[in-house]
């Protein structure tokens, strides 16, 4: 049936009809109830269908539309909007009282989705409680909230004014560097911690959360404690969706089970953690040219697939201690993340602390390469000859230790030079002390017990000076560079090799010794150029 | 065709008048009879139907969402080739709005199929109320898109649709009245 032939039969009952309906649609339009003494069955007809539509279509027009105009609250001027969330419309203003431009957050009325008038008041209430409680939360970078109010039945809150950018956009801009963004991360790490002490969680850490002020630069959190109330204010999982790609694996799992109280009783310390770590892992700089394609997350199921492309990009970018660090908040068990914010704090702070050896001596690299590794292979090889040519014994001592002269003089140096790495200067300094105290104790010993043999001393030093250095490399890989182990593991071995190769062992050592100074200079992320 | 293949085609076939109604509702008036809503929601589904091996595996909410997405590319694509040769502010500052209206909407529909029960329903009449309306006649269809999915006026509808108040009048509440009938049916089944 088309319209035309409906339009045609029109009786002139018909006509009356629709001249009322036009009434009842003016008043609809204007929201006021149609007032008829006796309302006929046509006017209750129109009443219930325009409720039905009105309320399912609402959402999508307001989306399309945005024709909301900003309401007027007391103590500020016209409001002028900057941005628009999940839940509500961020203004600026400037306050009458202090002359101060603040942000003012307002929850727009049409995004509420509650059944009915009292889940929704209910709703209202908690929503102001929780701000409240977020604007006892005091700290230098989280965003102060400074009033809660309620106009025209919007809840409206006002904070300071922070116009950004984001750690989001900083990052996608690649406007910051790898150490500025771990400290970045390392304060806000502070801030949560501080305000987790007052039993407040965040729920909703992410890039686009962290707004970077523009007088002081300083990293500031913002939304405190009020994401997570405010998903549930919508009564959907609106908010949840920008949020799914960095949520723990345990809310995720609440989500899909459908059981919203679960929801708010998982979330914990180490979700919060978990967001860190994630925010941290996924503004991480690539290493070649390719960007880290974000995958869309629209449901569980995604989030999951998320988590495993995030830690393959952190494995993949970052520097291995880094990459333990994101790794440990991401850890799909609560309990193997760190236990609180602090702890991560720390331990981003002394990856920010770590040895940097090429800032203090620009060219130590090819020192260790040109210089450092050619001198041992040659101390060795001068071992040999002069046992051969049976040449005075403080000759072949000194032929022996003279490498490790080099070695303390770039340490002491490197006191004068820089305090950044001071702990690790100083870690260095001791192991090596130790390495070179052991070995000249162990020539003593056994030049002691094989007094008239100094070939056999010697046959025997070398696999004794090739195990204390196997110790030295492992002690290493706690604290430095990984694959430290793996140069101990070697020398472990070289030990045994230097021990079968009996007459040639001094120059096999110097060789050994050479290969271990490239590779160091080569691999060891603290020699690398800034 | 096995049984992934199978879902996905009803998948389609489920959402082809919801993508349809969102596509009008987008594509403001002024810029009918240049872009053509039902062709890009038959790009769209073409382009799915490409993607058939990556679709087949995720559920129906995802598969929407994809459509979604897939038709969002579409307008916008749409509505920057529109006289492509000229360099036209408003058609810049239109695909904005395009862009951040289909943005505001994935607010909506996003992880419908993940939160708490009533919501999902209200999501599930939603887009049962959205395919409806590719069911009403013409003139019914395009009062209702522009007076409840646009926020028009009836003075506006009726302009728009070059007839007067009172047949505009009888025009809504009847295209109401016949998507009600329709919600109240998907919701006995």
């Amino acid at each position: 049936m088309s319209d035309s032939t409906v339009d045609k039969s029109k009786s002139s009952s018909d006509e009356t009809a629709d001249l009322h309906l036009v009434e009842l649609e003016r008043a609809a339009e204007q929201r006021e109830p149609f007032h008829a003494v006796d309302p006929t069955c046509i006017e209750q007809e129109h009443l219930r269908y325009f409720a039905i539509i009105e309320e399912l279509a609402s959402p999508i027009r307001s989306a399309i539309s945005q024709t909301a105009s900003p309401p007027t609250l007391p103590d500020y001027g016209p409001l002028e909007e900057v941005g628009r969330g999940g839940m509500g419309v961020v203004y600026r203003a400037s306050n009458h009282k202090t002359n101060r431009i603040d942000a003012i957050k307002v929850i727009r009325p049409d995004r509420i989705a509650c059944s009915s008038q009292e889940t929704n008041l209910q709703l209202r209430r908690r929503f102001q409680l929780e701000c409240q409680l977020a604007a006892r939360v005091s700290h230098e970078h989280i965003v102060p909230i400074y009033q809660v109010g309620e106009v025209d039945g919007c809840t409206w809150f006002s904070m300071q004014y922070v116009a950004g950018p984001s750690l989001y956009e900083r990052s996608r801009q690649k406007a910051i560097q790898q150490d500025e963004l771990v400290r970045c991360v390392e304060r806000i790490a502070r801030a949560i911690d501080a305000v987790h002490q007052c039993g407040v969680l965040h729920g909703d850490i992410k890039p686009q959360n962290i707004l970077f002020d523009q007088e002081t630069a300083r990293p500031m959190l913002s939304d405190f404690g009020l994401a997570e109330l405010a998903s549930e204010f919508n009564g959907n999982a609106n908010d949840i969706t920008g949020t799914l790609a960095y949520m723990a694996p345990e809310l995720v799992e609440a989500i899909r089970s459908q059981r919203t109280s679960d929801f708010v009783a998982v979330r914990s310390v180490a979700s919060d953690i978990f967001a860190l770590g994630a925010t941290l892992g996924s503004v991480l700089p690539t290493r070649s040219m390719a960007t880290f394609i974000t995958s869309s997350v629209f449901g569980p199921e995604d989030a999951e697939k998320r988590r495993g492309e995030l830690r393959n990009h952190i494995t993949v970018n970052a520097d291995p201690a880094l990459a333990r660090i994101c790794i440990k908040c991401l850890a799909d068990d609560p309990v193997a993340r760190y236990a609180t914010a602090s702890q991560l704090a720390d331990d981003l702070a002394s990856w920010l602390d770590r040895p940097r050896w090429n800032q203090h001596f620009p060219s130590l690299r090819y020192l260790l390469c040109f210089v450092a590794a050619p001198g041992l292979a040659l101390s060795g090889l001068s071992v040999w000859l002069l046992q051969k040519w049976g040449v005075n014994e403080i000759a072949l001592w000194i032929a022996i230790f003279v490498s490790y002269v080099p070695l303390f003089a770039a340490l002491w140096a490197s006191q004068s030079v820089h305090r950044d790495s001071e702990r690790a200067r100083r870690e260095l300094w001791s192991i090596w002390l130790g390495h070179g105290v052991a070995s000249v104790a162990c020539m003593t010993a056994i030049r002691i017990q094989n007094a008239d043999e100094l070939a056999r001393s010697i046959a025997l030093f070398y696999p004794t000076c090739a195990a204390i250095s196997s110790v030295v490399f492992f002690a290493k890989s706690g604290n430095f560079w990984y694959a430290y182990r793996w140069i101990g593991a070697a020398w472990a071995l070289a030990a045994i090799v230097l021990a079968v190769a009996n007459p040639i062992s001094p120059v096999l050592f110097g060789i050994f010794a050479a290969i271990t100074c490239i590779v160091v200079a080569k691999g060891d992320s603290a020699f690398a150029d800034s | 065709m096995t049984e992934p293949q199978n879902k996905l085609a009803n998948c389609m076939e489920k959402f082809r008048p919801v993508l349809l109604t969102l596509a009008e509702t987008m594509i403001s008036p002024g810029l009918r009879g240049n872009v053509e809503a039902s062709d890009l929601v038959q790009l769209t589904l073409l382009e799915a139907h490409r993607n058939t091996d990556q679709l087949a595996a995720i559920g129906e909410g995802p598969i929407f969402a994809w459509l979604r997405k897939a038709l969002q590319h579409n307008v916008l694509d749409a509505v920057k080739h529109l006289k492509a040769q000229k360099n036209d502010i408003r058609r810049t500052l239109r695909c904005s709005e395009i862009g951040e209206s289909f943005h505001c909407i994935e607010q909506f529909f996003v992880a419908d199929d993940t939160s708490p029960s009533q919501f999902v329903q209200r999501n599930e009449q939603i887009t049962t109320m959205l395919a409806a309306i590719q069911d009403l006649p013409a003139n019914q269809r395009t009062a209702i898109i522009l007076k409840h999915l646009r926020g028009h006026s009836l003075k506006e509808v009726a302009d728009a649709l070059q007839l007067s108040e009172s047949a505009t009048a009888g025009l809504l509440h009847r295209g109401r009245q016949q998507l009600v009938q329709r919600l109240e049916q998907a919701g006995h089944e």
